[in-house]
């Protein structure tokens, strides 16, 4: 048998350090990458077929209709990703005036202008509207658990550490994602948001298993130390989470190899968060259980001696 | 045994009805009492599928009104019926028009396929067939190779990748024409578009054959004039109109003159009898006025009646890759070449000329998000206007009246109503006048003493008042019995006639109203007196190809995906991993024959969901796997270590679902807030996953396991405990 709680100073102080880390990465700096589903904007991909064209001549079509602060972005062969801020269909045309001037002999199905719009107050309103998603579901989710393990003593623990996981782990692939924003450019955007609410959902259920353990093997009562009971617990479940983590990873990993690009982002957030997940369940969930049964929510109490 | 038997003969009818779901492209039931038809014959399996994975064009508006105040539900209403008209107008296939938000203030239009051209063409009096079209449009001089052109009736439709958009500056006016413009062009230089004039030379004095004896040009617009000229029209040809659909333009029949007094039939030259010639016309003259002006390779020929003799001084003119008429950026005729070629041949002798056109009758460009967004960004305008209908007595004493036949009742019924009718010949057409959209201060739908069922109350300011006042008037006192027609972004809504001039600024419609009709006639005109207007605040627009490539893709990878897990299950948990497997296949049946049927439009998120609910499918099983090898290893038989397996795994699939699923109903209700189909499409599709997950992990996989317990397979106790698992003792028989 593992003693998992035996190294749980290690894993407390590792998971401090990452939360750490990532907050400092979401609030001191570079932040997340955010799309125009947060900023507000226009996305436009083209397809310029000329070998010799670079971000500059695409820098200078933008500023000749008005977008000289336009984020230009090559992806390769020709393709561009701009960001600007709002266009509306006058500028939109002008842009594409300023690109028929530029290439006479490309049209527009050459081009394949594909522009995506986002205006200020939809992106206002989708990260709030985020934002209050992922409290009331977390609201509800205690609420549940405190229902689902009335039957064990002090029930309230076991959906508030169900939170703590949870929390560890959105924070922990919001960093995550700051260092892909830098490294590959990796943005958030709505479906970032879908992702992470996935995250959620998988983090609660990969913990419920975990602690459902805990609660079957607390109603046997044999007497033994919460710590030990725990500790059982989490040696037999340890199976069945490396098995669902790694199925679901196979399907991941399946996508991003084989999947189109349009859901790279998406799959990287989930990909992250059933790794983060599973650790969670097991390393931060069940040790957070312990370390109230023993010290107190914060600590006041004695230590009690191991078993 | 009885019972496992029983469940998997369900679990097979279930597994063969979920199939037969999916491979039958489109499910229709009808019964009575409950009907359903689902399926999209276009889409793989027939599932339906959102716009981010078939292409399409997703744009939200949000609604203000002219005066800065927010629009309300019913104004949204308003919006939403003229989108609509506008929408389908433009040949689309199934738009969606949703008002968004709680209380509405925005309205998402949903536009499929969008990335992609269509244009209808329709080649009046030349055949052209749908491979000359399609070769001519994958030629280099055109440079669309991926066009494909079919038959849709007399249309040929020709499918393209997106054309250039007209780019209009800020104020409106065109810097450069679309290119559906210049392949019009090219279409019609390569496929030779041809004028006819037909010409008689006559002699007007004579009297004998009633001409216009007025210069060419100046009955030329008559469709749309209201002279006194119009009290004796002269009946015309079925002239066939040139409609240019793509550019919205009315399509303003030419008026011609027509040599004869009485049509006999439309569509053949008419035998005009004896005849005076001043002066005498050749073929030579003819052909010299022609080249006069340019047109050198004109078809001069004459003319049969029918009995078969050449009718005297009458010919038939083609002049090949000349259009009878021609339309402008603003829908106005502009000066065509066979317009010289009219006046020139008129300048010979007073003669009847008349030109039909073998043009390009039809030429409607669908598709083109830029061209679709110009459409809908428009303000809808009211117009008012005075429509003489079609005269109730003869224009000329003598003539057989009513026309085409029609009984007297029948005549006034259409004379109206029917387009035809109310426009010369047989009517005056109709006439702008100056009341504006924003004259009419109120549109409400009611009821008034003294009149049966619902009417519409409208109401003037001053300036509408006084032009109200006038032309009740005029259309009161007309011995024709006129009437006001009133128009919204270009499309009838009311007609209504007046029997007595109405002043005092207000009055009402009433007619055979329901009272929904009336409802939506009054939201309708109070949408255009105080126009909304509509500002894109959000818009997506996803490739076709790219869609179906995304799908194709995630497709590919879900079933390597499924596959590789399916692969591992078996290695692993051996028998448990074959039934989960077993069960797994069976889920992904059940669920996307459910999606099939209820049915859930599957996203790009959806396939996202769609996997997560795979993994917790997978969890579900290795679950049980896993409880069942405790159950084996603490020495129980197998068939009770199974049945006990499955009640201790139950509790932790009961919760970490239910908790999944209270995720997805909170995203569910704030995708609904947010108005984005993308978070909703993932709640649904989740919530659905986990929910059939449960169901068939559950019974299925216990049905499936106990039966294959009962087999001599059940004797391998070691097939049924994963790879490397220790202290299960293999002494334990498998007896129950």
């Amino acid at each position: 048998m593992i003693d998992f709680i035996g190294k749980r100073v290690w894993f407390a102080g590792l998971s401090s350090i990452l939360v750490i880390a990532s907050a400092l990465l979401l609030t001191v700096g570079p932040g997340l990458n955010e799309g125009i589903d947060f900023t507000g904007g226009t996305s436009t991909t083209l397809q310029i077929n000329d070998e010799n064209v670079g971000t500059d001549d695409v820098r200078s079509i933008f500023a000749e209709a008005g977008f000289s602060d336009a984020l230009i972005q090559s992806t390769g062969d020709g393709s561009f990703f701009i960001r600007t801020e709002v266009q509306n269909e006058a500028a939109q045309n002008e842009i594409l005036a300023a690109l028929n001037r530029a290439y006479p002999d490309q049209t527009a199905s050459d081009i394949r202008p594909e522009v995506t719009t986002v205006g200020k107050s939809v992106a206002d309103d989708t990260v709030s509207n985020s934002i209050q998603a992922v409290v009331v579901a977390s609201i509800f989710i205690i609420l549940f658990l405190f229902w689902a393990f009335r039957a064990v003593t002090a029930a309230y623990r076991y959906g508030l550490a169900a939170v703590i996981a949870l929390a560890h782990d959105v924070v922990l692939t919001l960093g995550l994602f700051v260092i892909l924003g830098e490294v590959i450019g990796a943005e958030v955007n709505a479906s970032f948001i879908v992702g992470t609410l996935t995250v959620i959902g998988y983090s609660v259920n990969d913990t419920i298993v975990v602690f459902d353990r805990i609660r079957e093997n607390v109603r046997l009562g044999t007497g033994r130390s919460f710590r030990a009971v725990v500790n059982q617990s989490l040696n037999e479940s340890i199976m069945r989470s490396l098995g669902t983590s790694f199925t679901t990873a196979v399907v991941i990993v399946a996508m991003l190899l084989f999947g189109g690009e349009t859901l790279r982002d998406f799959l990287l957030v989930l990909l992250a968060g059933v790794v983060i997940g599973t650790y969670s369940s097991v390393f931060i969930a069940a040790q957070v259980l312990v370390f109230w049964e023993e010290r107190g929510f914060l600590g006041r109490r004695r230590p009690v001696e191991a078993t | 045994m009885r019972r496992p038997r029983r469940g998997l003969v369900l679990l097979a009818i279930l597994f063969a009805l979920s199939v037969a779901v999916l491979a039958v492209p489109r499910v229709e039931i009808n019964t009575p009492i409950w009907g359903l038809d689902r399926g999209d014959e276009e889409n793989i399996l027939g599932l339906s599928l959102g716009l981010d994975l078939k292409g399409g064009s997703h744009l939200v508006y949000k609604a203000t009104k002219e005066d800065g105040s927010a629009a309300d539900a019913e104004d949204l209403e308003g919006v939403r019926k003229i989108l609509e008209k506008r929408v389908s107008s433009f040949g689309l296939a199934e738009p969606t028009i949703q008002l968004l938000g709680n209380p509405a203030d925005r309205v998402l239009v949903q536009l499929p396929g969008l990335s992609g051209a269509t244009i209808a063409v329709d080649f009046d009096g030349n055949t052209v067939f749908a491979e000359e079209l399609e070769a001519f449009l994958q030629s280099a001089a055109v440079g669309h190779p991926e066009t494909k052109v079919s038959i849709d009736e007399n249309q040929l439709i020709a499918r393209m990748d997106e054309l250039r958009p007209a780019l209009r500056a800020t104020d409106g006016s065109v810097i450069t024409e679309s290119e559906a413009d210049v392949i019009r062009r090219a279409v019609e230089d390569n496929f030779p578009v041809t004028a006819v004039i037909s010409f008689a030379a006559i002699d007007p004095e004579t009297g004998e054959i009633p001409l216009a004896a007025e210069p060419a040009d100046d009955s030329e617009n008559a469709g749309t004039s209201d002279d006194e000229v119009l009290a004796t029209p002269v009946p015309q040809p079925a002239a066939t109109p040139s409609a240019d659909g793509s550019d919205g333009g009315d399509p303003t029949p030419v008026q011609t003159d027509e040599p004869a007094p009485v049509l006999a039939d439309d569509d053949t030259p008419v035998d005009v009898g004896p005849v005076t010639i001043v002066p005498e016309i050749t073929i030579e003259q003819i052909q010299g006025a022609l080249v006069g002006i340019g047109l050198t390779n004109a078809l001069v020929e004459t003319v049969n009646d029918t009995a078969g003799e050449v009718i005297d001084n009458f010919w038939s003119i083609e002049l090949i890759g000349v259009r009878a008429q021609e339309f402008g950026e603003n829908g106005d005729s502009i000066p065509t070449l066979a317009e010289e070629a009219r006046e020139a041949l008129d300048a010979l002798s007073p003669l009847g000329v008349f030109v039909t056109s073998g043009t390009i009758e039809l030429w409607a460009v669908g598709g083109g998000v830029q061209e679709a967004k110009h459409l809908i960004g428009q303000t809808a305008q009211l117009d008012f206007r005075e429509r003489k209908c079609g005269t109730l007595t003869p224009p000329t004493i003598g003539d057989a009246w009513p026309p085409d036949g029609l009984s007297g009742e029948e005549w006034r019924t259409v004379r109206c109503v029917d387009e035809t009718y109310w426009n010369p010949p047989y009517g005056g057409g109709e006439q702008d006048i100056d009341i504006q959209g924003s004259d009419l201060t109120d549109a409400f739908a009611g009821t008034q003493p003294g009149v049966v069922g619902p009417v519409v109350n409208i109401s003037f300011n001053d300036h509408g008042s006084d032009e109200f006042c006038d032309v009740t008037g005029r259309i009161s006192r007309a011995t024709n019995q006129d009437v006001l027609a009133i128009y919204l972004d270009g499309e009838e809504l009311v007609a209504p006639s007046a029997s007595t001039a109405i002043c005092n600024g207000s009055a009402y419609i009433f007619g055979n109203f329901t009272a929904e009709r009336a409802r939506t006639v009054s939201i309708q005109l109070r949408s255009g007196s105080l126009p909304v207007n509509l500002e894109l605040i959000q818009e997506r627009n996803v490739d076709a190809t790219l869609g179906s490539d995304s799908l194709r893709k995630s497709v590919i990878a879900g079933i390597i995906g499924l596959g590789l897990v399916l692969v591992f299950m078996v290695m692993y948990y051996k028998i448990p991993g074959f039934v989960a497997a077993l069960a797994l296949i069976l889920y992904a049946v059940v669920l996307l024959a459910l999606f099939k049927l209820m049915p859930v439009t599957l996203t790009l998120s959806g396939v996202a969901a769609l996997i997560l609910s795979i993994g917790l499918a997978v969890d579900a099983n290795i679950l049980i796997a896993e409880r069942t090898k405790e159950e084996l290893r603490m020495g129980r038989a197998l068939l009770a270590s199974i049945t006990t397996g499955f009640d201790r795994a139950w509790p932790s699939i009961r919760d970490g679902n239910i908790s999944t699923i209270i995720t997805c109903i909170v995203l569910f209700w704030f995708g609904d807030r947010l108005g984005t189909s993308l978070i909703q499409g993932f709640a649904l599709t989740l919530g659905i996953g986990v929910v059939v997950s449960m169901l068939t992990a559950f019974f299925a996989s216990r049905v499936i396991m106990r039966s294959i317990a009962g087999t001599s397979l059940g004797r391998r106790i070691d097939s049924f405990v994963p790879v490397g698992s220790i202290g299960v003792d293999r002494a334990i028989g498998s007896g129950e």
